[in-house]
C-alpha cells in the first residue's frame, strides 16, 4: 500500500474541489475504508475545501489551494491550505447554540470536528489538518 | 443529484435523490424556492433517497424553512437515511426541523 504524501494544488474554483475529494475517495475505497469513515471524510474534506476556496482565498484567482494527503492501513490524513489572510477558529460561534440554530452558514468546522478524530489549525487558520483512523 | 418535486395534499413534496453537496446547492435552492412559491409555502423534503449533504445545503433548508414559517406554512423533512439523520442530530438541527419518518407522516403532521 503506498504510503507516501500526495500533494494536490487547485485554483480557487468550487469546481476543482471534485478531482480532489474523488481522488481521496477512491483511495480510501481502495484501502479498505467503511462507507461510514468515506462519508465522514467526504463531509469534512468538502467544508474545509470550501471554507479554504470561500472563506480563505475569497475565489481570488491569484491564490490556490494545496491539499496534502496520505493513506496509511490505520488513517487518512489530509492538510488543507488556503492563501488567504487567516483567521482564529477558536472565535467561531457555536453553530448549536439555539440562538444560532437558524443562522443558514457555520456549520463547516464544527461538522470536520465532529466526523474527523483529529482537526488540527496551523498557520494562522490558513491549513487545518484533518485525520480519520479506519474503523 | 436529482430533485423530484410533485403535488400532494395542497403541499408540495420535494424528493431529494443522491448527494446535496456544493455542486448541487444552487439547484437545491432553486428548488425550494419554486416549491415555496408553488405550494403557498407548504413544503415536505423527501430525504430518503439523499445520500449526502453538506452544511450549505442545510443552510438552503434553514433558510426556506424561515421563508415557508414567515408566510404561514410550514417545511417539514421527512425519512431521512441513517448518515443524514445523524448530521441532522450533530449539527442539532433535528431541534428546529420537524422530522417524520415518511412523508405521508409529515403530510398529515
Amino acid at each position: 500500500m503506498d504510503h507516501a504524501t500526495t500533494t494536490l494544488k487547485i485554483p480557487s474554483e468550487v469546481d476543482d474541489i471534485r478531482i480532489v475529494q474523488d481522488t481521496i475517495m477512491e483511495r480510501m475505497h481502495d484501502a479498505g475504508f467503511n462507507g461510514d469513515s468515506c462519508f465522514a471524510v467526504k463531509l469534512a474534506l468538502e467544508e474545509s475545501l470550501v471554507n479554504a476556496v470561500k472563506h480563505g482565498n475569497h475565489f481570488d484567482p491569484k491564490r490556490s489551494v494545496t491539499i496534502q494527503y496520505a493513506i496509511t492501513p490505520d488513517c487518512v490524513r489530509i492538510s488543507v491550505k488556503d492563501e488567504g489572510a487567516g483567521f482564529d477558529p477558536q472565535k467561531v460561534p457555536d453553530p448549536t447554540a439555539v440562538e444560532n440554530l437558524t443562522k443558514p452558514s457555520g456549520r463547516g468546522i464544527m461538522l470536520m470536528r465532529a466526523y474527523m478524530d483529529e482537526v488540527t489549525y496551523g498557520d494562522g487558520g490558513r491549513s487545518v489538518t484533518l485525520v480519520k483512523k479506519k474503523r | 443529484m436529482e430533485i423530484r418535486s410533485r403535488n400532494a395534499d395542497q403541499a408540495v413534496v420535494l424528493q431529494f435523490v443522491g448527494d446535496a453537496d456544493v455542486f448541487s446547492v444552487a439547484e437545491v435552492r432553486q428548488a425550494l424556492d419554486e416549491a415555496l412559491a408553488d405550494s403557498h409555502s407548504h413544503v415536505v423534503c423527501d430525504l430518503s433517497k439523499l445520500e449526502f449533504v453538506c452544511s450549505d445545503a442545510l443552510g438552503c433548508l434553514i433558510s426556506a424553512r424561515h421563508d415557508a414559517e414567515q408566510a404561514g406554512g410550514f417545511l417539514h423533512l421527512a425519512g431521512p437515511q441513517r448518515r443524514i439523520a445523524e448530521v441532522l442530530e450533530t449539527t442539532q438541527l433535528n431541534h428546529l426541523f420537524a422530522i417524520y419518518p415518511t412523508v405521508k407522516d409529515a403530510l398529515t403532521r
